[in-house]
């Protein structure tokens, strides 16, 4: 019990801090490129601490659909629009100035208010982040919202042919 | 769930499935290249979606698919006028979209679905759902907004508004993650019966509520989330833009207020400051939409900015619990009758970009005295003035709110509509009084669909602020069926 405890508190530390490393990598890196890569320790990271929490289902997705799918597209972009290096990231004028006042009041409102969840010690056993409840979830009580998304889906693609599709003139 | 209570909760919800199945046939009918019958497959789909909802819709309040929906109750009247809205937009828009050269079909089916994202939000009865209909009905917006391409207006405008919306959409989410975080349930039901545990945890609620309120207020476009208003309505396709501001706030609306009724956001029994910052917002918004509106010289900017001002008014008719919530499904109804109306006359006139100026309806009451007078009955009705509709769903919603000793409150909305009325009356007075060497440059082309659809809103006004009991009588009667919201209000 008391190596399992450590594993896990030793786990959560290196994917908290390799995750935070990406996070700051992100926005400190001039180059897209690396920026973008940055972006991939933070995904794999946050797929590590769902994870040790048990959620495995949560951590394959999360690989699957951001380090996956969503990174490619980034790159993609990146490498079709020839990106330079950023430059004058770092210039402040009285918008952001204030952006970052009340985001940063923002972060310190919810580290009061979640202070007292910080020492909630996890109860029992995590059953529900595997694969069969999950599945089993979305095929009885969550059937409805699971098959409305669909409708979600077919509006967005319609919606990206719509906007991608050449312009010609008799469909304006 | 029960496996065996799938037929009866398919039919609770075949509304929602005819919905659905005419919006797929759309799609299919398209790829046909069978242009000529799709408007009309789709008005005819969502009135009968709404008369199937309010005809044979369950009397009874009832949850169905393991709690993620309700029927009865009020959802069956809220889906009715939340099709008709629908369909009053479909009688104005292929002629729009023919008039601009743009024959994308696509947008019957988005139409279609956009009114079924809004039924699935406004009859929600869990928190999941109601983000659900949200993203459906939001995405459709999202493309009516950026549907002209080669319009640098309409551009701004798709990019601002699907910015802008997923941010606030992302808050929504938020608030709600929040929410199952205390209590470990999305359930609307289940949440009202652990309003203690949310009380107690006081202060991260207040964090999940008013992120919560956040987006809602960003849908629609309250005070100090509304400034994406005017760009994105101009922007957008005129008759969909009247679409965007009637059909999207019923639904926010509705669901907003769902979830003050059963949450005791406002309870007067609760403790509770969001009911203070719910007042603020709505004084705000009255002020701001009101006195920015008298400002402006474009009559969609106007219209936009008047929306905002309208918002206020509903968001005070939020402040007073369940007598507030039945005046302000009337004043939805009515106000989503004449914005219609008033933003398809205007899609009816515009041709040329000026067409939207307020100068250019100078005189019109010469040229064409019918349609000028048809206006006249928008904008006296958006003022407020007897003995049309839209006086009625005001005088509901103030009522409402003295009732609940938000006196003061009451007041300023009153005030704020007198204001309100001076920029309506000045168009009237531009189309009437003005004259002109030239007559008015405007072509209202008269076809047969959107004329009809004009004729029948000004009908409607007229009768509905002559007769109100039409519609509030059957507000009344399903909201005392409506086991939940009647349960919730009790001290």
């Amino acid at each position: 019990m008391e190596a399992a405890t450590t594993i896990q508190t030793v786990l959560f530390w290196t994917f908290s801090v390799l995750g935070l490393a990406g996070a700051v990598g992100l926005l400190f890196n001039r180059n897209a490129v690396y920026a973008a890569l940055s972006l991939v320790l933070n995904f794999f990271s946050i797929a590590g601490l769902y994870l040790s929490l048990g959620a495995e289902f949560l951590a394959a997705v999360q690989i699957l659909v951001y380090a996956g799918a969503i990174m490619v597209l980034f790159l993609f972009v990146i490498m079709l629009l020839n990106m330079q290096e950023e430059k004058g990231v770092f210039t402040f004028d009285i918008r952001r100035g204030a952006a970052f006042i009340l985001g940063f009041a923002f972060v310190a409102e919810m580290m009061v208010v979640l202070k007292g969840f910080w020492n909630h010690e996890a109860g029992g056993e995590f059953t529900y982040g595997k694969v069969e409840p999950i599945g089993r979830a979305l095929l009885t009580d969550y059937l409805f919202p699971f098959e409305m998304i669909s409708i979600v889906l077919i509006a967005a693609l319609i919606g990206a042919i719509l906007v991608a599709r050449r312009h010609t003139h008799q469909e304006g | 769930m029960d496996l065996h209570l799938l037929g009866s909760d398919t039919l609770a919800i075949a509304p929602l499935l005819l919905l659905l199945g005419v919006g797929l046939l759309i799609m299919l009918l398209d790829s046909f290249r069978v242009h000529a019958s799709i408007p009309w497959l789709a008005g005819l789909g969502m009135l009968s979606a709404g008369a199937w909802a309010w005809l044979a819709g369950p009397s009874q309040s009832q949850v169905v698919f393991s709690g993620m929906m309700e029927a009865g109750g009020i959802s069956p009247l809220v889906t009715l006028f939340l099709c008709l809205a629908g369909v009053f937009t479909v009688l104005f828009v292929p002629d729009y979209l023919a008039r601009h050269d743009n024959k994308v079909n696509d947008v019957y089916a988005l139409l279609v679905f956009a009114v079924l994202g809004m039924v699935l939000m406004a009859n929600a009865h869990n928190l999941l759902m109601t983000f659900i209909g949200l993203e459906t009905m939001s995405m459709c917006l999202y493309i009516f907004a950026a549907l002209f391409k080669t319009d640098t207006r309409s551009n701004e405008a798709g990019l601002k508004y699907f910015l802008l919306g997923s941010f606030a959409s992302a808050f929504l989410l938020f608030g709600i993650a929040l929410v199952y975080g205390i209590t470990g349930t999305l359930d609307l039901g289940e949440l009202s019966t652990k309003i203690t545990l949310l009380q107690e945890n006081k202060a991260l609620f207040y964090v999940a509520s008013g992120l919560m309120l956040v987006g809602f207020l960003f849908k629609v476009a309250a005070f100090p989330f509304h400034n994406w208003t005017p760009d994105v309505y101009q922007g957008t396709p005129t008759p969909l833009a009247g679409f965007m501001a009637t059909g999207s706030k019923m639904a926010a609306f509705v669901s907003l207020g769902i979830i003050i009724e059963k949450l005791e956001l406002v309870s007067p029994a609760v403790d509770n400051r969001l009911a203070t910052v719910l007042a603020l917002t709505a004084f705000l918004t009255m002020v701001y939409g009101n006195l920015v509106a008298a400002r402006q010289t474009n009559l969609k900017r106007m219209l936009a900015y008047s929306s905002i001002a309208h918002s206020g008014y509903v968001l005070l008719g939020l402040c007073a619990p369940v007598f507030g919530f039945q005046a302000i499904l009337f004043y939805m109804f009515i106000y989503t009758l004449m914005n219609i109306g008033a933003f398809g006359l205007l899609g009816m006139a515009e041709q040329r970009m000026e067409d939207t100026d307020i100068e250019s309806w100078k005189g019109l009451g010469k040229s064409s005295p019918y349609m000028a007078g048809a206006m006249a009955v928008f904008l006296f009705s958006l003022a407020g003035i007897p003995p049309l509709a839209g006086f009625m769903s005001k005088y509901q919603v103030f009522l409402s709110a003295i009732r609940e000793d938000l006196v003061v409150l009451a007041t300023i909305g009153i005030l704020t509509s007198v204001v309100g009325a001076f920029y309506y009356l000045r168009v009237i007075f531009l189309m009437f009084f003005q004259t002109t060497e030239q007559p008015s440059t405007l072509n209202l082309r008269q076809k047969m669909a959107p004329a009809t659809g004009i004729a029948v809103l000004v009908l409607l006004i007229i009768l509905l602020g002559v007769f109100p009991s039409l519609i509030l009588d059957p507000i009344r009667a399903a909201f005392s069926s409506d086991l939940v919201i009647e349960m919730a209000s009790q001290p």
